[in-house]
């Protein structure tokens, strides 16, 4: 996937658990768990929004769009 | 009552008049051949010279066998309708396997509904081929009835199509954090 979740890395950063996050924005730390590791198709603005406002962050501190090796090759 | 509630109610009657239907199906099948003869005497549908009363208990039982040969695709679509309302019940409504029980049941109609003109065709030949010539039959009947299944059949088919997309899009939602 090209777009990446570094929201593991702004949760250390800011020194909260997966737990209290998740009890912030109203969804299950399994759900968190799987948007941690990318494995969701989609995130909400709404959840976006919640996470912003409890990790005082911007979306792109969370979100990192990376650039694939073939189209860096070409 | 809740719409939501409403439909669970209304799944639930629906699943144990499909269980009924399953437990019944078998019995009538059995019930109307070993009292057919009375019942052909009696609506005077059939002529009473047409075929030889009291019918053998041989011929009874093969009859039995014959229909429900023709009736399996309906007995097959109500097994899945079952499970289909049974999943209904459980607030289970949108599944990829809930659509192919739904699927199965509209092509079990629709299965029904071509096979009736043809079981009937048969059955009027089988039952008065011993007659002599002149008196043997072919019954064809063609009725709104069978037109009305098939067309409810493939409602049913489409229905159970946007069901899937309507799953396959759930699923989808449900990856959305």
């Amino acid at each position: 996937m090209r777009i990446c979740i570094t929201l593991d890395v702004m949760l250390a950063r800011r020194k909260v658990t997966s737990r209290d996050l998740a009890r912030h924005v109203g969804i299950t730390e399994q759900n968190l768990s799987l948007l941690k590791s990318g494995k969701v198709k989609g995130i909400r603005f709404a959840t976006l929004e919640k996470i912003c406002e409890f990790l005082e962050c911007q979306p792109g501190d969370i979100l990192r769009y990376e650039v694939e090796a073939q189209s860096q090759a070409a | 009552m809740a719409s939501k509630d409403r439909t669970r109610v209304v799944c639930r009657l629906l699943y144990y008049f499909s269980v009924l239907s399953l437990w019944l199906l078998p019995c009538l099948l059995v019930v109307v051949w070993f009292y057919a003869d009375q019942i052909a005497a009696t609506n005077g549908f059939i002529p009473a010279t047409a075929i030889s009363f009291p019918l053998a208990v041989s011929t009874k039982c093969f009859m039995i066998l014959l229909t429900a040969l023709v009736s399996a695709p309906t007995y097959w679509g109500l097994f899945a309708l079952r499970r289909f309302l049974k999943a209904c019940c459980a607030e289970d409504y949108l599944s990829v396997q809930n659509s192919r029980y739904l699927k199965r049941f509209a092509f079990g109609l629709i299965g029904t509904a071509l096979l009736s003109p043809i079981s009937g065709a048969v059955l009027s030949v089988l039952l008065t081929m011993h007659n002599p010539p002149g008196k043997k039959m072919l019954a064809i009947g063609i009725s709104s009835n069978q037109i009305t299944l098939a067309a409810v059949g493939g409602l049913l088919f489409v229905l159970a199509n946007l069901l899937k997309r309507a799953s396959l899009i759930a699923d989808e939602n449900a990856q959305i954090i």
